[in-house]
């Protein structure tokens, strides 16, 4: 009789839970725990979370399947992502025995807050901490996205003085302490994954040791292989945009191009929008919907979409457009469009940038810049020799890779 | 104008510490108005003197109508050598002159205040005042009475009248002599319009506060008096022959009429305070006190049969209240410092202490005096001071009791950590469990109504208090009712919310209607909690075994009660058994109930549920445990009327299932839950809110009554090594 070959035993944990809400963290840990929870040689937990859950039956519950167990949080310090929760711990650590993790993987370490990884060293000393860095959250006390408040200027490092001018109510102090008290329980994670090579040079400058970060993609939905190819009718140029509509996604960007295209008598380029509006701010509601009012018919608002929709949507139009305003870090629409050999036309800054390469996947236009974005549909229109179509490598294995490259990590026993 | 008249001077002399020559002598009646004011030259043998002349006439009656007596004040800065030829009065034709007598003569310093002092009292309105208060300062006092005179609180206070013609307020010094010795002390004067007397008199009120002169020169005798400076005038108030010298409470009997005539002000405040009764005599007399006292009960609860529970606010420095002491009736008892525990209390008393300049956030209190109240007696408060006064407070009525009275009792409060366990043993628990003791010694009135015809011996009675919730009875029956029909249960419902019994009845005629299964209302006339409702049907039930129900518990399938049945039937020492319960995902809420510790709460065992909200483990049979749940749980319905079913000293509902259970093993019996059956629990949602706080406070009472009765056994049963 010959032992069964050990799994490796793998706990991903996420600040959310896609059954409860839908963020890029928790879908990027959801894709990854499905991938693992598949491996004949691994076992694999999800552990997500659920905000401000009022009496909730145990910190830690298992409403779902099995595998999965949901963190009920009580309140939550987002300046500084410290967990008030004074059972969170022992229910923790509860889970950790329990399980008993080789690797834990967070995505995100809200809810949790950053005192998690210390409380999993505590339970498991010889566990393997990996964290993927989402955004510029530890960074930048502005959701992360590292532009200024409150005009949005793109911001290159931070700092006490320059954050407290973001937030004058906030004292340079404060922001000190929160760079000290985040770092503190930074060191206790074993390997940080950052999704794009800006964003690890980014907090490589902000002070984590570049020996212990590794790019590497988050694992996204292979594309679907059930759709039947697009017939198109219509001579039209299409241009999507697929994403949350925000400011800094670049929607006032993206409109003035339209209205600029109009203005010039610019006829045949019909500019799609794709996604949800109404998570915004109401002034910015407003100020979205008054200006797709007055939009002409060039530009068409489609509405929410959601991931089982997408590949049919990106497939029918000819480029798709990121014009973000923020620096991005590894976009899910990029993935998305690349699955489904879509060309992209983005904002040339940040993780944007990096994983369009100017020429090959698509173009980049100068971030913010409408009349560079409108010139540039206006010659990918006509398909000149100056910018001629480019179809960028479907990489049907896109995934794959990712998960071997989580694994090869996973199975690193000395990290450090 | 013909000036014919006469005048002689019959003394002169210069006064050099008020530059003036002053002569003496008289005029006839034309002369003498002309001496008062004017011009006037000395004619001296060495020379003359001119300077401004003042004068004042006087009756002599010594003349016999010859004229009236006068005195001259011409300013001289040095005395003149040689004799006094002349006085010329006036100026031109009209100017006049006097001549010295032939007595006449020019007198020391000395000699002219002894010749003018028997002269001055008659001329002292006259008269410069400046030079008046040279010669003879006593003469310009104002004088006054003085007619009540007494010391309280170390306070002296003196009343009386003076011509003063003004009403007002004013800090003085006031000089006390008497007996040859004097003090000086500040006081506060008072004027008001008083009774009987004609302007410009009115009534004079000092108050002089306790210093170590004022108490060493009390002032016993009606020999001494008072002297004080009132916006430049000095006055002097003198005890009248019949002057009444009172002290302590007759004192202040005698001030209180004084005190609707006086303006109102710092110092009325101080007088009222000072004249407030010391005796009790009904209201509130704190600010009678020196110090800044104030207290204020919410809420007087009778715990009977002799007890107390005050709630209330105290604002005073911390030094300055001694004791605290309950009258009532035959009763005088201190309130020990222990007996009344600090709370946080808001509704703006932080604003009035802010005011008094007392911070103190938590200057609430709980007290609780277990002996010491006779309900339909007098009751008032005595509070001591440290500086030895004493003020009485009234007490409320008593107008909570039962439930309401728990509730007000424990809404105030948020104890834990060291806080939490003198509070509960000194106050909250021995009160709580008071007040729960009467609300059960009512007569429980009680309405059974009977839906179908009964099952003639069943062999399981299933009793469910219903509260708040009805709903639930609706698919609690209907999964019940899904066994096969005919079987030997007995359904009991204690409705145990009176506002709920049309709704009850109604739904019970219905549920009977659609299931043709008998169904027992009992309907309470007050609600009385989980223990004692569950207790109630028990003494309705009639079968072998008895299975206390929650109402939102519901089978997933038929036969579950008879196999528990089944499991005490087959096992003698299976004292109670419940099923394993789950919440509507799937997860545990209950397999066995085990205990821990919780800091905050004193370090008393609270009841834990292991693997709660995670999916059910592997395995079934019979899991011994040290409690289950009061949700489900299964016994013979002998024992459970030899334990009394469950302790009513549980309140409303926690603990009394784990005190059940501890107590029938107490009898060697055991108690475990049976894995293989599993039932749906919605737990708490059929109770209160636990976000109110003084329902959060009653868990936790419980939790002290289950600790005082079970710590020992649970101590043992709990620590490492024993099984």
């Amino acid at each position: 009789m010959t032992a069964a070959p050990e799994k490796l035993r793998i706990l991903v944990a996420s600040h959310g839970h896609p059954a409860i809400a839908k963020g890029g963290a928790e879908i990027a840990a959801w894709r990854l725990f499905e991938e693992l929870r598949a491996k004949a040689d691994c076992e694999a937990w999800f552990l997500g979370c659920e905000g401000d859950v009022a009496d909730p039956h145990a910190r830690i519950t298992q409403p779902f399947s099995e595998r999965e167990y949901v963190y009920a949080a009580q309140g939550f310090d987002w300046f500084r992502f410290a967990n008030p929760d004074p059972l969170f711990p022992e229910a923790f650590t509860d889970l950790l025995h329990r399980l008993r993790p080789d690797v834990i993987h967070f995505h995100h370490y809200g809810r949790f807050g950053v005192e998690v990884f210390h409380i999993a060293r505590r339970a498991l000393p010889g566990v393997r901490i990996i964290l993927t860095l989402h955004e510029y959250l530890a960074i930048c006390n502005h959701f992360g996205q590292m532009v200024t408040r409150p005009h949005f200027h793109l911001c290159h490092a931070a700092s006490p003085i320059a954050c407290n001018r973001c937030f004058p109510d906030i004292e340079r102090e404060r922001f000190f302490l929160r760079r000290l008290y985040l770092q503190r329980y930074f060191a206790e994670v074993d390997h940080f994954i950052a999704p794009s090579a800006f964003l690890r040079d980014r907090y490589v400058a902000w002070g984590l040791d570049a020996a212990r970060i590794t790019v590497m993609e988050n694992a996204v939905a292979p594309a679907r292989t059930d759709l039947p190819p697009v017939t198109r009718q219509d001579k039209l140029f299409r241009a999507g945009f697929f994403g949350n509509i925000s400011a800094l996604k670049g929607i006032a960007v993206l409109l003035e191009a339209a209205r600029l295209l109009r203005a010039a008598k610019v006829t045949g380029i019909v500019i799609e929008i794709h996604g949800e509006y109404r998570l915004q701010p109401p002034e910015f509601q407003a100020a979205f919907l008054e200006r797709l009012a007055k939009a002409g018919s060039n530009v068409l608002h489609a509405g929410p979409y959601d991931e089982t929709s997408v590949d049919a949507l990106m497939r029918r139009v000819d480029v798709v457009v990121v014009p973000s305003i923020w620096w991005e870090n590894s976009p899910v629409v990029l993935q998305e469009a690349q699955r489904n050999g879509r060309m992209v036309v983005c904002s040339d800054i940040g993780g944007m940038a990096e994983k369009v390469r100017d020429g090959i996947d698509g173009y980049h236009f100068s971030a913010g810049d409408p009349q560079a974005l409108a010139s540039l549909l206006q010659r990918l229109a006509g398909a000149g020799d100056d910018a001629p179509i480019v179809t960028p490598e479907t990489s049907e294995g896109a995934t794959n890779i990712t998960v071997a490259e989580h694994w090869r990590l996973y199975r690193l026993r000395a990290m450090r | 104008m013909g000036v014919s008249g006469r005048g002689y001077i019959d003394f002169y002399g210069h006064a050099s510490d008020v530059d003036h020559y002053i002569l003496g002598g008289w005029a006839s009646e034309d002369l003498s108005e002309m001496v008062c004011a004017g011009l006037l030259t000395l004619l001296f043998e060495d020379g003359e003197l001119t300077g401004s002349a003042s004068g004042a006439i006087y009756p002599r009656p010594a003349l016999g109508g010859l004229g009236t007596g006068i005195v001259i004040c011409v300013t001289a800065d040095r005395p003149m050598r040689g004799r006094l030829q002349a006085v010329m009065l006036g100026a031109g034709v009209d100017r006049i002159s006097i001549t010295p007598s032939k007595d006449g003569a020019a007198v020391d310093e000395e000699a002219l205040a002894e010749m003018l002092a028997p002269i001055l009292p008659h001329v002292s309105r006259a008269l410069p005042r400046f030079l008046m208060e040279r010669l003879n300062p006593d003469l310009m006092m104002i004088r006054g009475a003085i007619d009540l005179l007494g010391t309280a609180d170390g306070i002296r206070v003196i009343c009386g009248w003076a011509p003063l013609g003004q009403l007002c307020e004013r800090q003085v010094e006031a000089t006390w002599s008497a007996s040859g010795t004097t003090t000086t002390d500040p006081a506060t004067v008072m004027l008001y319009e008083r009774d009987g007397l004609v302007a410009p008199s009115v009534g004079v009120v000092l108050m002089i506060p306790a210093t170590a002169g004022a108490q060493a020169q009390h002032p016993r005798d009606a020999t001494g008096s008072v002297r004080f400076q009132l916006d430049g005038e000095t006055v002097v108030l003198s005890p009248t022959p019949s002057v009444q010298i009172v002290d302590g409470e007759r004192l202040r009997d005698a001030l209180r009429p004084l005190l609707p005539r006086l303006e109102r002000g710092h110092a009325h405040d101080r007088l009222t305070r000072l004249a407030a009764p010391r005796s009790y005599r009904g209201g509130n007399t704190l600010g009678s006190l020196s110090d800044v006292v104030r207290l204020e009960i919410d809420e007087a609860i009778a715990c009977p049969p002799n007890g107390l529970v005050l709630l209330g606010w105290l604002l005073a420095n911390p030094s300055t209240v001694e004791s605290l002491w309950l009258h009532s009736g035959p009763f005088v008892t201190k309130l020990q410092p222990e007996q009344r525990i600090s709370v946080a209390r808001g509704g703006g008393v932080e604003e009035i202490g802010r005011e008094l300049g007392l911070f103190d956030p938590r200057c609430g209190f709980i007290a609780f005096i277990p002996e010491g109240y006779e309900r339909d007696a007098s009751s008032y408060l005595e509070i001591r001071t440290q500086r030895g006064e004493v003020a009485y407070r009234d007490l409320p009525a008593p107008r909570l009791s039962g439930r309401r009275a728990i509730e007000a009792l424990l809404d105030g409060c948020d104890f834990q950590y060291a806080d939490l366990e003198p509070a509960f043993d000194n106050v909250l628990g021995p009160a709580i469990r008071r007040l729960n003791q009467d609300r059960l010694a009512r007569p429980q009135a009680t309405v059974t109504i009977q839906f179908g015809t009964p099952h003639p011996a069943p062999r399981c009675s299933v009793i469910v208090p219903l509260y708040r919730r009805l709903d639930y009875m609706d698919f609690q029956v209907g999964l019940l009712a899904a066994d096969p029909p005919g079987r030997d249960v007995e359904l009991i419902y204690v409705l145990d919310d009176p506002p709920l019994r049309r709704d009850a009845e109604n739904l019970a005629a219905l549920l009977h209607a659609r299931f043709d299964v008998p169904i027992t209302l009992i309907c309470l006339a007050e609600n009385l909690g989980f223990a004692p409702a569950s207790n109630i049907g028990l003494r309705t039930a009639r079968g072998t075994f008895v299975c206390l129900l929650n109402s939102d518990v519901f089978p997933q399938g038929p036969a579950w009660l008879d196999r528990l049945c089944d499991r005490l039937d087959t096992n003698q020492s299976l004292g109670i058994v419940g099923p394993m319960l789950l919440y509507e995902d799937g997860s545990v809420q209950h397999r066995g109930m085990s205990f821990r510790k919780l800091p905050q709460f004193g370090h008393w065992f609270f009841g834990d549920h292991p693997g709660k909200g995670l999916k059910p483990e592997p395995g079934g049979g019979l899991a011994p445990c040290l409690s289950i749940t009061g949700a489900c749980m299964v016994l013979r319905r002998d024992l459970a009327i030899e334990m009394g079913g469950f302790d009513e000293g549980y309140i409303i509902g926690d603990f009394e299932d784990s005190d059940l259970c501890l107590r029938v093993q107490d009898l060697g019996l055991s108690c475990a839950v049976d894995l293989d059956e599993r039932l749906l629990h919605l737990e708490r949602k059929s109770q209160a809110s636990s976000a109110l706080r003084w329902r959060m406070n009653l868990t936790i009472y419980n939790a002290w009554f289950h600790q005082r009765r079970w710590q020992t056994v649970l101590t043992g049963l709990m620590s490492p090594g024993t099984t």
